[in-house]
């Protein structure tokens, strides 16, 4: 603005003024370097301070994501190794050795294990059940599917001697109509957990599927359940308790089974055995796959993790040399306007006059 | 009657050094008054000293001499339309410092950049925390006790950032208040003494004196009311008699809204009558200006502003109407009474907006919350995880929502499931509440609108999208920030011209060294040649008186 008379208050006020302005920016300058943040309030920058708390929000949720992933994969762990126990541990097995030997054997010597190998039997299934039952993460039974806080296997000794096997209560090979539908409820069962695939609702209300990870992992879905087309079993530890029961009903001496019905049984079962080891190795395998997939996932979110807080530093975090140049700048545009407002009042016509 | 005497050179000079001596004091007066604040140069007005009479004596009749110079007046130097303009600009530089002021205070309540642990915010922080919970319950807590509580803690600890954001708004909502009414009372007590001075500046143009401090004074309570209320300022002549008439002040609102005329020019002050402001005790904080009266509390008997003026929503600009605003805009939450008295109510936004949008999140929050934890058939109220803090039949508010007394002694639970026989550990309705937390709501301005309802389903229109943190973090604080923003650069472009235009005025009327110093110099001069003048014509009578036909 054009003013044709500067008067000495009007010089003044214009110097406090710019004054002020220059002390302001030192001072601003002087609070940068002291936070080391490129803005303290929302106000200084709305759209870098929403997208500042933007980004913390998604490296707070990338680190539950990992948490998250870190459980379930603890889990898996746990689940995996049960698993191995009882793929290797049956596999391995005197008793399941002693199977294909004894029911090609034609002599006597090597029939006469067929009861011993009957308890060798009895006793793997009953630790398969162990095995799975041990199986926990914190107080959950990893292997009860959606009800965690429950035993997930359990022998029910029958009046006959026999056992059967329950899971969550009822008999895995149960032929009733509503203890089937039970079974297959629970295998539909599902634990859903978010582990950053976008955990979102569908319209029924339920979650997708396709956005979290279901940590439900079902007993029967490993050791096999329901009746196959011959009316046997499909579960692993009634086969192997059944073939058992098979085999210590043999003859001690000579080891002859107790009948010819007995006889073809166990041939039947002993196949049907290894095709069910088959199927639970193959629940091994999906599982490790799981957990492989898991631990890439993991590897994604740390990755995420990272670029999340290279984001955040260089939005929030001040550059040190550039904030130390630029208040060393206001130090010397400050220190100008102090030595200006030395002069501003120094000299006038007054101090010319005689 | 002749002009020429042969004295009368003396008086001339004598004129002469007395007129020079009154220019030294003015210098000295406006030297001494550099610093007053408001003090006006004056100056010297000087006259030709003629008498009129003929000289035939020694001249044709139509030869006049002056007979040397005289003070008439002291006068000041100011320029009216420079006033104006500082005014206009002191309006909104008035406006825009109070309403940066008032929005910086709403910031320190929720502006949350910086703070917390590592910079991570307030209530923020705490979603974040209540959702990390939320995902470990997910993850392997269904069913445990541990995992509630941890939940709980942690949503107990949100309720309680919840209220304390609410409790310093309150505060900050009262301070305000105060503010307001401590504005009225400094404006009621500015037109006050402008009406006093008035009545005096009246009586010393009556009597011709010139009163220049006393209008030093007034002007600067016109620049102090200025800042507070924009108004117009104008001289008008008061006559007293047919021949004698002297200046009339007259203060205007310079209105905004100019459909309601009457308002809109309300008069504050005519001559030695004032108005007051008067507070009409609604939640509108509307205001009205009494008729004008004197001191003596007579009405003017012209007639003018003999009746009371009710302002309008819109009427006032400056500060007042500011700390008005702050204390009633809802913005969103504007009623339609506030959008009958105003179209823009809609935009602007005071403490109530984010009170009210504080009080919208909580409730929306506790509500569907509230409303996923009850099985299905069951009543809300019995498996409420939040309530009222007992507040009787209000709703969750801000200022009041708190664990309910069911979560917080255990006799209820995070509600696993909705499923009937749902197996120990499902975790679906957990997944719900954790779904809940971090997706997307519907926010309403209407309170009867049910939170989340779908826009598909109501006539109303949400006036955000968005999760829980979203709506409080990337909305209302960003609609505060970016109106601090536009408002300090505001206040920043209407200061910086106000202070040119301060100084441009200083450039008419202040005092400078310089200036004065040249005038001591030249009325030194001009004294010592008024001297001088004596001591010749002394010399010149001398030669008269004793060295002619001796």
């Amino acid at each position: 603005m054009y003013t044709f008379r500067i008067t000495t208050n009007g010089a003044m006020q214009r110097y406090k003024s710019g004054l002020y302005t220059s002390y302001k920016t030192l001072n601003d300058a002087m609070y940068k370097l002291q936070t080391g943040r490129n803005f303290n309030s929302y106000a200084e920058d709305p759209a870098a301070a929403s997208r500042a708390f933007q980004l913390r929000r998604s490296m707070w949720r990338a680190d539950d994501h990992l948490t998250n992933t870190q459980t379930l994969i603890s889990r898996q762990e746990i689940a995996y190794t049960a698993i191995d126990q009882i793929v290797d541990g049956t596999l391995d097995s005197p008793g399941l050795d002693g199977i294909a030997a004894t029911l090609s054997a034609a002599s006597d010597t090597v029939g006469a294990a067929r009861v011993s190998i009957g308890a060798q039997l009895k006793s793997t299934a009953e630790s398969i059940v162990s095995v799975m039952n041990s199986a926990k993460y914190g107080e959950d039974f990893i292997f009860s599917g959606a009800d965690g806080l429950t035993l997930p296997f359990e022998w029910e000794e029958n009046s006959d001697g026999s056992k059967t096997l329950l899971y969550r209560g009822i008999d895995v090979n149960s032929t009733d109509h509503d203890d089937q539908a039970a079974l297959e409820k629970m295998r539909q069962e599902a634990t859903y957990v978010d582990i950053g695939l976008g955990f979102q609702e569908g319209a029924d209300g339920k979650i997708i599927p396709s956005s979290a990870h279901n940590s439900s992992i079902q007993g029967i879905d490993i050791l096999g359940y329901g009746l196959d087309e011959d009316g046997d079993s499909r579960n692993v530890a009634t086969l192997m308790m059944e073939l058992g029961e098979i085999y210590s009903r043999c003859d001690p001496d000579s080891g002859y089974y107790a009948s010819t019905q007995d006889e073809s049984r166990a041939e039947t079962l002993s196949q049907k055995l290894f095709s069910a080891i088959g199927r639970t190795s193959q629940a091994h395998v999906q599982l490790s796959t799981d957990t492989a997939y898991l631990r890439q996932n993991a590897d994604q979110l740390e990755i995420t993790q990272s670029t999340l807080n290279e984001q955040l530093v260089e939005l929030e975090d001040a550059d040190p040399a550039a904030t130390i140049m630029d208040m060393a700048y206001a130090q010397y545009c400050y220190n100008a306007a102090l030595r200006i407002g030395n002069n501003i009042l120094s000299q006038s016509l007054l101090d010319y006059m005689q | 009657m002749s002009t020429v005497t042969t004295f009368s050179t003396f008086t001339m000079a004598r004129l002469g050094i007395y007129v020079s001596q009154k220019a030294l004091d003015i210098t000295g007066n406006n030297i001494s008054n550099i610093n007053t604040t408001g003090y006006t140069r004056q100056s010297l007005d000087i006259a030709s000293l003629n008498l009129q009479g003929s000289d035939r004596y020694y001249a044709k009749g139509d030869v006049k001499i002056g007979q040397g110079a005289i003070a008439t007046s002291t006068s000041q130097t100011r320029d009216q339309y420079l006033d104006i303009r500082f005014r206009n600009e002191n309006a909104s530089v008035g406006a825009m410092e109070a309403r940066i002021n008032g929005l910086d205070e709403i910031a320190a309540v929720l502006d949350e950049v910086g703070l917390g642990d590592d910079g991570a915010g307030l209530l923020e922080a705490q979603f974040n925390d209540l959702i990390s919970q939320m995902q470990k319950a997910v993850a392997t807590g269904a069913g445990k006790d541990d995992f509630d509580t941890l939940v709980r803690s942690s949503a107990s600890s949100l309720t309680g950032l919840f209220n304390q954001a609410a409790n310093r708004l309150n505060t900050l909502y009262d301070n305000m208040k105060t503010g307001f009414e401590q504005d009225v009372e400094a404006v009621n007590n500015i037109l006050t003494r402008i009406t006093d001075l008035n009545a005096s500046i009246r009586k010393s143009d009556i009597h011709g004196a010139a009163a220049l401090e006393l209008r030093d004074e007034r002007n600067l309570l016109i620049d102090e009311l200025s800042n507070y209320i924009k108004i117009d300022v104008t001289y008008e002549q008061e006559v007293l008699s047919p021949g004698q008439s002297i200046e009339r002040l007259v203060i205007k609102v310079a209105g905004q809204d100019s459909e309601n005329p009457d308002a809109n020019s309300a008069m504050l002050i005519y001559g030695n009558y004032g108005g007051q402001l008067e507070q009409l005790n609604n939640d509108n904080y509307d205001l009205r200006i009494t008729a004008l009266k004197n001191s003596k509390d007579e009405t003017s008997p012209d007639g003018t502003g003999t009746t009371s003026v009710d302002l309008h929503d819109n009427t006032l600009y400056g500060a007042l109407q500011t700390r008005r605003e702050l204390l009633t805009e809802q913005g969103e939450y504007a009623t339609d009474t506030q959008l009958g008295m105003d179209a823009n109510a809609g935009s602007k936004r005071g403490i109530p907006f984010y009170q009210k949008a504080l009080d919208t999140l909580a409730y929306s929050f506790a509500t569907l919350m509230n409303e996923a934890n009850t099985p299905d058939g069951e009543a809300v109220a019995d498996n409420a995880l939040f309530s009222n803090g007992g507040q009787g039949t209000d709703p969750i508010s801000a200022a009041n929502i708190s664990i309910s007394e069911k979560w917080a002694d255990g006799s209820l639970k995070l509600l696993n499931s909705k499923e009937a026989d749902a197996p120990t550990t499902d975790n679906s309705n957990l997944a719900h509440m954790l779904v809940l937390l971090q997706g997307d709501h519907y926010f309403y301005a209407d309170s009867a609108t049910k939170p989340d309802t779908k826009p598909d389903d109501t006539s109303e229109i949400p006036f955000f999208t968005g999760s829980f943190q979203k709506f409080f973090t990337n909305h209302v604080d960003s609609i505060l920030a970016s109106d601090q923003k536009i408002t300090g650069t505001l206040f920043d472009t209407y200061k910086a011209s106000a202070n040119e235009l301060d100084v441009d005025r200083d450039s008419v009327s202040g005092v400078d060294l310089n200036d004065e110093t040249m005038n001591l110099i030249q009325y030194q001069k001009t004294y010592s040649a008024a001297c001088r003048l004596m001591t010749v014509i002394d010399q010149v009578l001398d030669k008269l008186i004793n060295g002619t036909a001796v």
